[in-house]
């Protein structure tokens, strides 16, 4: 009998990265599982593969006729995951974390519904020791960045099952905050999509960059952890000594940050294009066009980006910010081109290790920011060099089977796992609610406490 | 032992009838007129805001009906929710409906149930205790197939199929295919009149709408017409007796009732009993189990285009508005009493 999953996630035409990461990998787990995907609003929404695809308000009586042998919640920091955590408190599962804070996550759906009060309350529980005073801040929306330092994700890992994380960083971040929880680690994967024929070229007409200028391309929300305006610095510092060069911001702008406006001041506004949202079956053709992608991300909460991998599977040389998640990938340190991971330069078996990218140390962002970009502007062999390593990379990494074999190896493991171990009791009661405490509050009225109560 | 003594256990929202109302005093009447000591227990229902529903519910559940003044009350017979979680040894339900806005309608523009801590409990909440109380039921019945497939799809039980007819079912009859069009029902969102209002702005044949009803879209319904510059061919009638209903079933060309996944209609018998055909939509629910689409009305798609449409072929044919009508009729016209009484507490 295949296993039974629930599976709560975007999808297209959701524009998140995990829709596009779950509308890849269901097919590849629909041919040994049988997937029922739970989303928040099924209309226009085609079913990935082999699977069926539900209003999550389904999943309620569905799981209470036929109980799912595993339920597994993608999570992400995008309002398009609200939906997905009244159920994952509830009905305890794997909680897949592609982003290693959820305080994003709460603090907006928790304030922007009127419930600071929850909001404190599920800060408090999260973070038992940290002042109180840092929850007020952050309900009055002045705590920024500074989310990554208090990442709140306990009550997740209180409710559920077990956790996944896509690299062996969080998923040690993960079991210490929680050492009885079984994690697993599944290398994320991603597809092998090739570019049409000729689709660089029209890409690059389009977007009006010379033939002879280097394109470089970020890719994804325009936000500033994609460290753009450090990016914009550095060519401003660097544009008379560089060749012709064009950057593509390949996605959606956000209101808290205007990069066209940014690069205007910079003197680089002809120079700077902000695509807008690309599709996902458009993105093969902005990867294609560039030269250099810029996969930069400060802060971070080890999350594994899922644009570095893709450009990585199309063979570009990357730029990445230097982080202890991405120590295990080869990368040169820019400021001298020298090998930083691993700092001795070669492999467990003391052969030299070929780069993959270019790791830039975010102590000293500006220096290496722009060293990596004059370096890799002007220098086509080592962009060759660092591609055909990135190619070889994802081909042993960070495929979609690869992925989809790990996948189906945690769900396995996690099945076999007696699934006792959540603390429901424990969590806070907000996020218990069952629709009985009015009833409870009246018959304490009359006298008649609840637990005297006929049962129900 | 047999069955003396009978209650009809009915959740009545204060100050409104509408056909779930109608069944259980209908279901009393009939209980009596067959010899059992009937009564019926009412008590009112208010489904908002949400967090009372299970108070609601809670509300059947303390009262002990198992004997009244020392006679033994040897039936209850509970219909639609929270009536269910009455306590009483010997149980049966005919259906009308669950509390819907947390089962079909979810996920629809009807009903306000969201993805939030609230909702989802009170959700699991309810279908839990809602399939545990009517699982303590002797035999389960639902009032129509739409009810009884709900109840298996979303509480795995299973029901029979329990038709009934219609309080005027002795008394409607057939007369000419007049020169309007007959809506019929309450004005609320579910029952989608709106729908027919946007239907006769494609309506080119001198056909006006009578609509009979009330309810909280009343003015907004007429703002429409309005707006749509069509005040002069559609009356709001508001509630009307049961003498002129019969009269406005008898002199109709057709009767529109399109609402969405209505539980059973009786709309649609009595306008079959009155040999009118129907023009329902293709999600109208419980009138589906009746209209067949050009055998005894039309089936269309839920806008206003297509039931305009449907209205002017009628027009344009009224002797095949006739031949429609006279089918429904007979599809119906076998749906009596008999019988259901005996199942309900013979069961």
């Amino acid at each position: 009998m295949p296993t039974r999953l629930a599976w709560f996630t975007p999808l297209p035409p959701t524009r998140s990265g995990i829709a596009a990461y779950s509308a890849e990998l269901l097919p590849a787990l629909a041919d040994t599982c049988r997937i029922d995907v739970f989303v928040d609003a099924p209309a226009g929404v085609r079913a990935p593969g082999a699977t069926e695809v539900h209003d999550a308000h389904d999943f309620v009586w569905k799981h209470a006729r036929r109980p799912y042998d595993l339920i597994v919640y993608q999570l992400g920091n995008s309002p398009c995951h609200d939906y997905l955590w009244p159920y994952l408190v509830r009905y305890p599962g794997l909680a897949v974390l592609h982003d290693g804070q959820l305080h994003h996550a709460r603090a907006r759906a928790l304030i922007a519904a009127g419930r600071a009060g929850d909001y404190r309350a599920e800060f408090a529980y999260n973070h038992p020791r940290v002042p109180r005073s840092v929850a007020d801040l952050g309900a009055a929306g002045l705590l920024g960045s500074l989310n990554y330092l208090w990442p709140m994700r306990r009550v997740v890992l209180d409710a559920s099952r077990a956790a996944l994380a896509h690299n062996a960083w969080l998923a040690d971040d993960l079991r210490r905050e929680r050492p009885a929880l079984h994690v697993e680690v599944v290398e994320m994967g991603v597809p092998d999509l090739a570019a049409a024929p000729g689709a660089r070229e029209r890409t690059r007409a389009r977007l009006g960059v010379p033939p002879d200028a280097v394109l470089l391309a970020a890719f994804g929300k325009v936000t500033p952890e994609k460290r753009i305006a450090e990016t914009l610095r550095a060519l401003a510092a660097l544009d008379g000594g560089l060749p012709p060069w064009r950057l593509m911001l390949c996605g959606e702008p956000v209101d808290h940050y205007d990069a066209r406006e940014d690069a205007r001041k910079l003197g680089l506004g002809g120079r700077v294009r902000v695509t807008g949202y690309v599709g996902e079956a458009e993105m093969p053709a902005c990867i294609a066009a560039a030269d250099v992608c810029l996969c930069l991300r400060w802060p971070s909460s080890r999350e594994t980006s899922a644009s570095w991998l893709r450009c990585l599977a199309a063979g570009k040389p990357t730029i990445v910010t230097d982080l202890v998640h991405l120590g295990d990938v080869p990368a040169l340190d820019p400021r001298d081109w020298r090998i930083a991971n691993p700092p001795s330069g070669r492999d467990a078996r003391g052969r030299p290790v070929r780069p993959v990218c270019v790791a830039i140390d975010v102590v000293d962002e500006r220096r290496a920011l722009t060293c990596a970009v004059a370096r890799l502007a002007a220098d086509a062999a080592l962009r060759a060099a660092l591609g055909a390593a990135s190619r070889r990379l994802w081909r042993r990494r960070f495929t979609l089977d690869r992925m989809a074999a790990g996948y189906r190896r945690a769900i396995e493991a996690v099945r076999r796992k007696p699934p006792g171990a959540a603390r429901r009791e424990a969590l806070l009661p907000h996020l218990r609610r069952d629709g009985t405490q009015r009833l409870r509050a009246l018959l304490e009225e009359a006298g008649m406490p609840a637990a005297n109560a006929p049962d129900l | 032992m047999a069955v003396k003594t009978v209650v009809v256990c009915e959740a009545r929202v204060p100050f409104v009838t509408g056909g779930a109302e109608a069944h259980a005093r209908a279901l009393v009447a009939q209980l009596r007129a067959r010899g059992y000591l009937t009564e019926l227990v009412s008590l009112p229902f208010k489904w908002y805001p949400k967090d009372e529903l299970l108070s609601h519910a809670a509300a059947w559940r303390l009262i002990d009906l198992s004997e009244a003044n020392g006679r033994p009350i040897d039936l209850a017979i509970a219909t639609k929710f929270p009536t269910y979680f009455v306590r009483h040894p010997s149980k049966v339900a005919w259906l009308v409906h669950q509390h819907r806005f947390a089962y079909d309608l979810c996920g629809t523009q009807y009903s306000d149930f969201r993805h939030t801590d609230d909702d989802v409990g009170l959700r699991r909440a309810l279908m839990e205790r809602d399939t545990r109380m009517l699982g303590e039921c002797r035999r389960l019945f639902a009032i129509s197939g739409n009810t009884a497939d709900r109840l298996e799809r979303f509480n795995g039980l299973r029901a029979e199929v329990l038709h009934h007819p219609p309080l005027l079912a002795d008394r409607l009859h057939g007369g000419d295919y007049g020169d309007y069009v007959l809506s019929v029902g309450r004005l609320d969102a579910l029952k989608r009149v709106d729908l027919l209002v946007r239907a006769m702005a494609h309506v080119d044949r001198p056909v006006r709408l009578l609509v009979a009803g009330e309810g909280e879209l009343r003015e907004s319904l007429a703002a429409q017409a309005a707006a749509a510059g069509l005040e002069d061919r559609i009356e709001l009638l508001g509630r009307v007796d049961d003498d002129d209903l019969v009269q406005l079933y008898a002199g109709a060309l057709a009767v529109a009732y399109a609402p969405y996944d209505e539980d059973y209609g009786y709309v649609t018998l009595e306008a079959f009993l009155a040999r009118k055909p129907v023009i329902t939509a293709a999600d109208s629910g419980g009138t589906r189990e009746f209209v067949e689409d050009g055998v005894n009305g039309a089936v269309c798609e839920p806008d206003g285009a297509a039931i305009g449409a449907a209205v002017n072929a009628l027009a344009a044919d009224r002797a095949r508005a006739a031949a429609l009508g006279a089918a429904g009729f007979e599809r119906v016209r076998g749906i009596t009493w008999d019988g259901v009484v005996e199942k309900l507490v013979g069961a």
